[in-house]
C-alpha cells in the first residue's frame, strides 16, 4: 500500500513538473517569437506614438522575467472565498476561486476578458466536442475494424481498408465543408454551425463537427483494430476458444478485442489531448465555441498571456488523460503492472 | 535474417502488388510530368477570361486539368508539385519514424527490463512533446528558422512527428518484452541489443509499418497546414498540399481544382497504405508460417475511380433566386436585421475600437457631434449648428435639446467634453489619439500637465467651443470618428482597457446582448434624438462566420444582408440575373502598393524603383478577380476632393527596362541575362490575397531582371519586421482611410515625420522635402481646390520617386434580400444601417419558402439542372 502511495506521488509529481515545464517555456516562446502586442493590439494604422503609450499602459515595456515571476506567483495564491454571484475585488478581478486558493491566469488584451472566464466559458465546449468526435471515431473505427478484421482478405476487407485510407487522407476542412454543404445545406437537417441555445439545439449543432472530427479520426482506429485483431484471432488462446465451441463472434470479441484495447486507449489518449485545443479547422467552420481557435487567434496576436494559459490548460487536459489511461491499461492487461 | 524474407513475402502477396503499382504510378508522374507538362508551373496565363461566375477556365486543350486561381496551368503544378510533396512526406516520415522507433523501442525495452531512468526520462520528454500544441511548436520553430526553404519544413515534420510513433512503439514494445520468448532468450544470457534487433524489432515492425505508411499521407497534408502558417514551401512552388489549400474557395464553382491534388493524395494514400498493410501482414505471415492470399477484390481501385467521378462530375453549384420581392417605398417600423461578419468583434468601446466591424457597429451605437450625408458633406449630428471662425482657429458647436443616453440621461456639452478628455486621457491606450493632439492643449494633458483640455470649453448648457493650435482642414473628419463619440457618465473618466465598460453612447441603437465570438444584438433606442427612427427593431451581428456559410445562411434568409462574401462566392450571385437589382460593388477607400525601401539596395537607386513602377501591370488582377481594381495613383477615387482625371502610371516594359539600363543593370529579356544579381526578398503576410499578388509581380519583375524571393511571415512578424530601419527592401502595404482625406494616405505612409527605427510607418523610409512642404501646406489649407492641386503634385512625386507602387484597391460587394429596404451603399462609411427598416410581409412570405429547403433525395445532383 505504501509502494502505491509513493507510486502515486510519483505520478502527481511528474503531473507537476510537466505542466510547469510547458507553461514556462511556452510564456518564454511568446516573448521569443517576433512581433510587437501592442502593435497588434493597435492595429497598423495607429500612429507610432500612439502605439508607445499603449506599451506603458499595458506594462509591455516591463521585462519579460519580471513579468514571469509575478505570473508564476499570481498563479496560485491564497485569497478570499469569492462568490459566484458576487464582483470579485478590484485586486482579485481576474482570479477564479475554489475556496480560498485561487487560480490567476491573467486577462486577455484581445478579448479584454480575464482568461479564466474565457476558459470557464470554452474548455466545456472543447470538451464536450473531443469527447463526442472520439464517440464517432472509436464507433466507426471499431464497426469497420472488427468487421474487417472478421472477414480478413475478402471483398469487404478491401473495401473496408480503401475506406479507412480515404478517412485518413480527406482533410478535415474538405470533410467539414463537404458536410456543412450536404446534411446542413442541401437536406437542411442539420444546423449550419454555433452552438444553439437550447439543449436540443446543442445536441443537433455538435453533430456535424463531431462527424467531421470523427471520421477522420477513425480510419486510424479501423486500421489499429483491424491489425490487432487480426494477430490477435491467430493466437493459440483463440484457436482454442473456437475449438471449444466459442462462436466466431465471441471469439472477436471476448478474446480478441482485450488485446486490441490497450494500443487503441493509448491512441484514443493523444487524441483526446490534441482535440481539446487542437481541432482549430473544424472550430472555424462549424463556429465552434472551443479553445483550438483561440490558442490560435491568441498566438497570431500575440496575446502572451492567453497562450500561455491555453498552453497550460492542453498540457493539463493530456497529463490528466494519461494518468487515466496508466490506471485503465494496468487494469487491462496485468502483465504491465508487473513490469512496472 | 528475417527482414528481406518478409519483404519477399510481401512482395508476392496481392496487395504489394496493387500498391506497389499505385506508388510506382505516382513515382512515374513526379518524374515524366514535367517533361510531358506543356507548361512551366508559375507562369500565368492571362490570356484566358475567367468565367461568369469567377471561376478560372476549365480544361482544354491547352491546359489540360484547366487553369488554377492565378491562371497557371493545373497539370504542371501537379507534376512538379509531385516531386516536392513526395519527397518531403517520405524523408520527413523517415525522418520521424527512425527517431519515434528508436525511442519507443529504447523506452519500452528499458521499461521491461526495469531500467526505469531511461523510460522515465524518454516517456516524459514524449509526454511533454505531445503535450505541447502542435501549432505553437511548429510557430516557434518557424520563427527561430526564419525563412521557410524545403529544408526547414523537413525539419518541422520530422522532428514534430516523432512522438505519437514513439508512444505507439513503446506500448507494443511492452507488450513484447512480456513473452515468453524474449523471456527465454534473456534467460539464455542474450544481450539487449541482440534481443531488440532479433525478437523485438521484427515484433513491433507491423505497427512502424502501419505507422508509417499512414504517415506519408499525413505529411503531405500537414505540408498543406504549413503553408496556412506560412511555414510551407514557400510559393509559388507547387505542393499537392498549397494547391488543395489554394483550390478551397473554388470548393463550390470549379471542384475539379479540389479534386486533381485530392486524388494525387489519394493514390499516394493508398498506395503507401496498401504496401504496408502488405507489409505487416508478411511480417505476422512470417511468424506463423500461413499466408493464404486469396483473389483480392481490388477495391481500391474502384475507390478511386469513385472518388474522380463524383468530384470531377460535379457539376459547380449554383445559388437560388430571391425569394419574394417586394416594392414598397414607405418606411415601418420593426423587424430584425441580421447581418454577420467574418472577423470577431473585439471591442465596441470608442475609444479603443479602430476594426471596421467596429465602425459599422460604433455607427449604431454612438452618434457624434458631426457626421457625413449621403453626398459625402459633413453635417450636424449631435450638433444643431456649428461654424468655424474666419481664422479656421475656433469651432462652436450647438447642441441639440433634445439628446438622451442610451442609460436615459441628457446629453449636454459637458458630456462631449468629458468623452473627449476620456479618449485623450493619458492612461487610455486609444489608436487614434494623436491626430487630435491639433487641438490647443491636448499635447499638456496627454503629457499629464493640466487636468483638462484647454482648447475645449463648455460655454452654455448646449454649446461647445473647440479652439485649434493652428487651423486644419481635417479637423471636422476627425469628430465624424468613434474616438470623438460622446458615451455616458458610467463609462468611466479613462478607459480600463482590461476590462472597458458596455458600450452606452447616444446612437439610435443601444447595446443589449454580446456573447464573445457569438451575436452582438442591438435594440432601438426610443430616445433617439430623431423622431420615429430608427425604424429597424434590432440589428443582430453574427461574429466569426466564414464567407461560404454566409452564402449559405444568405441563400436561406438567414441573413438579411452579407457583404464579405469572397470572390467566389460572390461570383454565383453576380452571375444569376435574378439578383441583379440585389446587390453592388464599390471600391473600398482602401490602397494596396508594393512599398520599394530607398535606404535598400537595389531601391536606393531610383531608376531600379521607376522600373518597377513601370513593369508592374496590376491590371492582370482584375482578370483573375472580381473583387480588385488596378489603381495608379496613393488615394483612392472616392476620397473627397481627390482629381481623378488623368491616368498618372501606365504598364510599359520596354520603358521599364530602359530604367535597368540606366541604372546599371541593363537585362535582356531574350537571354535572361543580366539584370540584378542578387535575390530580392519581398515581405508579406502569408495566406492572404497580397501572397498571391505578389506570385504575380514576381513573374513581371522576372521580366526586367530582378529576381525576387517571396518571404512571408505571420501578419505579426510581417509588421514587425517591415516597420524597422534597414531590414525590409520590399514587399506588400496597405492603407486604409481613418477619415476620408488624402493626407490620411500621405502623412503616415509617405512623409519624413513618420520614419522612425524600429516603429516606422514610412515603410519605403522615403525621405522628401518637397512632399513634406506639401503636406504641411495642404494640412493648413482651407480652400478645397487649391488643396486638391496639393495633392496633385504629391501624387507626382510618388510617381517619380517610386518609393510605392500602388497597385489595387479592393472592390467591396454588398448584397441584400429584396425585403431589406432603405438601404444603400454609403460613400464614406463603410456601412450605415440607420435608414434601413423590413417589408415585413414579404419577409413572412420568403421565410415560409426558404424554411422548406430542398428537399431533393438525390444529393447532390438534384436541382441542377438536365446534367444527371
Amino acid at each position: 500500500m505504501n509502494n502505491l502511495a509513493w507510486r502515486v506521488f510519483r505520478r502527481l509529481a511528474w503531473v507537476f513538473v510537466v505542466v510547469f515545464g510547458v507553461t514556462t517555456l511556452s510564456f518564454f516562446l511568446v516573448h521569443i517569437l517576433p512581433g510587437d502586442p501592442a502593435r497588434m493590439l493597435l492595429g497598423p494604422q495607429a500612429s507610432a506614438k500612439d502605439v508607445a503609450r499603449a506599451r506603458e499602459v499595458y506594462g509591455f515595456n516591463e521585462p519579460v522575467r519580471v513579468r514571469y515571476v509575478r505570473y508564476i506567483q499570481h498563479l496560485v495564491h491564497i485569497g478570499d472565498v469569492v462568490l459566484p454571484d458576487k464582483p470579485r475585488p478590484a485586486e482579485h478581478k481576474t482570479c477564479a476561486s475554489f475556496g480560498r486558493i485561487h487560480v490567476d491566469l491573467g486577462s486577455s488584451f484581445h478579448y479584454r476578458r480575464p482568461i479564466v472566464d474565457l476558459i470557464a466559458a470554452k474548455l466545456p465546449r472543447s470538451i464536450e466536442l473531443a469527447l463526442a468526435s472520439l464517440a464517432v471515431a472509436l464507433a466507426l473505427g471499431f464497426a469497420l475494424g472488427v468487421s474487417t478484421a472478421a472477414r480478413r482478405g475478402g471483398p469487404w476487407d478491401e473495401f473496408g481498408a480503401g475506406v479507412a485510407l480515404l478517412g485518413l487522407s480527406a482533410p478535415t476542412f474538405i470533410t467539414g465543408l463537404a458536410l456543412q454543404y450536404l446534411l446542413a445545406h442541401r437536406l437542411g437537417v442539420l444546423p449550419y454551425d454555433g452552438y444553439g441555445k437550447t439543449s436540443t439545439e446543442h445536441f443537433l449543432s455538435i453533430v456535424l463537427p463531431a462527424l467531421t472530427l470523427g471520421i477522420h479520426g477513425s480510419a486510424i482506429y479501423a486500421r489499429l483494430v483491424r491489425a490487432e485483431l487480426g494477430a490477435a484471432l491467430e493466437k493459440d488462446y483463440v484457436r482454442a476458444a473456437r475449438a471449444k465451441g466459442a462462436s466466431g463472434l465471441r471469439a472477436l470479441v471476448v478474446h480478441g478485442l482485450r488485446t486490441a484495447l490497450i494500443p487503441v486507449l493509448t491512441l484514443a489518449v493523444l487524441d483526446v489531448g490534441a482535440l481539446v485545443g487542437g481541432a482549430v479547422v473544424t472550430e472555424k467552420i462549424f463556429r465552434w465555441p472551443g479553445l483550438g481557435q483561440m490558442a490560435v487567434e491568441a498566438i497570431v496576436n500575440r496575446d502572451g498571456q492567453l497562450v500561455t494559459a491555453t498552453v497550460l490548460i492542453a498540457a493539463l487536459a493530456i497529463v490528466t488523460a494519461t494518468l487515466v489511461v496508466d490506471v485503465l491499461v494496468a487494469a487491462l492487461d496485468p502483465r504491465q503492472t508487473r513490469s512496472d | 535474417m528475417m527482414l528481406p524474407r518478409a519483404v519477399r513475402t510481401a512482395l508476392r502477396s496481392r496487395a504489394a502488388t496493387i500498391g506497389f503499382s499505385l506508388v510506382l504510378v505516382v513515382v512515374l508522374f513526379a518524374l515524366l510530368g514535367p517533361v510531358i507538362a506543356r507548361h512551366a508551373p508559375n507562369a500565368n496565363d492571362f490570356s484566358l477570361a475567367r468565367e461568369a461566375t469567377g471561376a478560372p477556365p476549365g480544361p482544354s486543350r491547352q491546359h489540360w486539368l484547366g487553369v488554377d486561381a492565378l491562371h497557371r496551368d493545373v497539370f504542371a503544378r501537379l507534376a512538379f508539385g509531385a516531386r516536392t510533396s513526395l519527397a518531403i512526406a517520405t524523408i520527413a516520415t523517415c525522418i520521424a519514424t527512425f527517431i519515434g522507433t528508436i525511442v519507443g523501442v529504447s523506452a519500452g525495452y528499458a521499461a521491461s527490463v526495469r531500467v526505469r531512468s531511461i523510460d522515465v526520462t524518454l516517456s516524459r520528454t514524449v509526454d511533454v512533446l505531445l503535450a505541447l500544441p502542435f501549432l505553437l511548436v511548429i510557430t516557434a520553430i518557424g520563427a527561430a528558422l526564419g525563412h521557410a526553404t524545403p529544408f526547414t519544413v523537413l525539419c518541422v515534420l520530422g522532428l514534430s512527428g516523432w512522438a505519437g510513433i514513439a508512444r505507439v512503439v513503446r506500448a507494443k514494445t511492452l507488450q513484447v518484452c512480456a513473452l515468453d520468448f524474449v523471456t527465454a532468450a534473456r534467460a539464455m544470457g542474450g544481450n539487449a541489443s541482440w534481443i531488440v534487433v532479433r525478437h523485438v524489432l521484427p515484433n513491433v515492425a507491423g505497427v512502424v509499418a502501419v505507422m508509417a505508411t499512414t504517415s506519408v499521407g499525413q505529411m503531405v497534408l500537414a505540408e498543406a497546414v504549413l503553408g496556412y502558417l506560412s511555414l510551407g514551401v514557400p510559393p509559388p512552388e507547387a505542393s499537392w498540399g498549397r494547391m488543395l489549400h489554394e483550390a478551397e474557395p473554388f470548393f463550390a464553382t470549379r471542384p475539379g481544382l479540389i479534386a486533381a491534388p485530392s486524388i494525387a493524395i489519394l493514390i499516394t494514400v493508398l498506395g503507401f497504405g496498401r504496401l504496408g498493410d502488405a507489409l505487416r501482414d508478411s511480417f505476422e505471415a512470417d511468424t506463423r508460417h500461413a499466408h493464404s492470399q486469396s483473389a483480392r477484390f481490388p477495391a481500391d481501385l474502384l475507390l478511386i475511380a469513385a472518388a474522380l467521378l463524383l468530384l470531377l462530375g460535379l457539376p459547380p453549384q449554383r445559388v437560388a433566386s430571391p425569394i419574394g420581392a417586394s416594392s414598397a417605398t414607405t418606411p415601418v417600423r420593426g423587424g430584425t436585421l441580421h447581418i454577420a461578419s467574418i472577423v470577431n468583434v473585439r471591442t465596441l468601446d470608442p475609444a479603443l475600437a479602430s476594426d471596421e466591424s467596429a465602425t459599422i457597429l460604433g455607427d449604431l451605437l454612438f452618434a457624434k457631434l458631426v457626421t457625413w450625408n449621403d453626398e459625402g458633406q459633413i453635417v450636424g449630428d449631435l450638433a444643431e449648428s456649428f461654424h468655424a471662425s474666419a481664422d479656421g482657429l475656433t469651432y462652436v458647436f450647438r447642441l441639440r435639446s433634445n439628446i438622451v443616453f442610451h442609460d436615459g440621461t441628457k446629453l449636454h456639452a459637458a458630456d462631449v467634453q468629458r468623452s473627449l478628455e476620456r479618449t485623450l486621457h493619458p492612461k487610455t491606450p486609444s489608436p487614434g489619439a494623436s491626430p487630435y493632439e491639433i487641438i490647443r492643449g491636448t499635447a499638456d494633458f496627454r503629457a499629464g500637465k493640466t487636468p483638462h483640455i484647454a482648447g475645449i470649453r463648455v460655454t452654455g448648457e448646449d454649446l461647445l467651443e473647440i479652439s485649434l493650435e493652428h487651423p486644419d482642414a481635417t479637423f471636422l473628419a476627425l469628430l465624424t470618428l468613434d474616438f470623438a463619440a460622446p458615451v455616458c457618465a458610467s463609462s468611466g473618466a479613462v478607459v480600463e482597457a482590461a476590462k472597458p465598460p458596455q458600450p452606452c453612447g447616444a446612437g439610435p441603437f443601444r447595446l443589449v446582448s454580446w456573447e464573445p465570438d457569438g451575436v452582438i444584438r442591438l435594440e432601438r433606442h426610443d430616445g433617439y434624438f430623431i423622431p420615429g427612427q430608427p425604424y429597424l427593431d434590432a440589428v443582430e451581428w453574427l461574429a466569426n462566420e466564414r464567407t461560404t456559410a454566409q452564402r449559405y445562411k444568405f441563400e436561406r434568409g438567414v441573413l438579411d444582408y452579407v457583404r464579405s462574401l469572397g470572390s467566389q462566392d460572390a461570383g454565383l450571385f453576380r452571375s444569376n440575373p435574378a439578383w441583379e437589382k440585389q446587390w453592388t460593388s464599390s471600391t473600398a477607400l482602401v490602397t494596396n502598393a508594393v512599398f520599394l525601401n530607398t535606404e535598400l539596395p537595389p531601391f536606393n537607386n531610383r531608376a531600379v524603383r521607376r522600373a518597377v513602377a513601370l513593369a508592374l501591370d496590376p491590371k492582370v488582377l482584375e482578370l483573375v478577380r472580381s473583387d480588385v481594381r488596378a489603381i495608379d495613383r496613393i488615394v483612392p477615387r472616392g476620397i473627397p476632393g481627390t482629381k481623378t482625371t488623368s491616368k498618372l502610371r501606365e504598364h510599359n516594359l520596354e520603358a521599364a527596362l530602359e530604367q535597368m539600363r540606366l541604372a546599371g543593370y541593363p537585362f535582356d529579356p531574350a537571354t535572361g541575362r543580366g539584370g540584378y544579381p542578387q535575390v530580392i526578398d519581398y515581405v508579406a503576410p502569408g495566406d492572404t490575397f497580397e501572397q498571391q499578388a505578389a506570385e504575380v509581380w514576381m513573374q513581371q519583375l522576372a521580366k526586367i531582371g530582378l529576381r525576387i524571393r517571396l518571404d512571408l511571415t505571420s501578419y505579426a512578424s510581417y509588421l514587425a519586421r517591415i516597420s524597422k530601419r534597414r531590414n525590409v527592401a520590399m514587399g506588400w502595404a496597405g492603407w486604409k482611410a481613418d477619415f476620408p482625406d488624402a493626407s490620411n494616405f500621405f502623412e503616415p505612409t509617405l512623409s519624413s515625420r513618420s520614419i522612425d527605427d524600429e516603429h516606422s510607418q514610412n515603410y519605403a523610409f522615403f525621405k522628401n522635402e518637397e512632399l513634406d512642404r506639401l503636406l504641411d501646406d495642404a494640412a493648413r489649407e482651407m480652400q478645397a481646390q487649391r488643396r486638391a492641386d496639393l495633392f496633385q503634385r504629391a501624387e507626382e512625386i510618388i510617381r517619380d520617386e517610386a518609393p510605392w507602387v500602388p497597385t489595387h484597391s479592393p472592390q467591396l460587394f454588398e448584397l441584400w434580400q429584396p425585403y431589406v429596404r432603405g438601404y444603400s451603399p454609403h460613400p464614406i462609411i463603410p456601412q450605415r444601417f440607420r435608414h434601413v427598416w423590413i417589408d415585413e410581409q414579404a419577409h413572412q412570405a420568403s421565410t415560409k419558402r426558404a424554411s422548406r429547403g430542398s428537399s431533393s433525395v438525390l444529393l447532390p445532383f438534384g436541382a441542377m439542372g438536365g446534367r444527371w
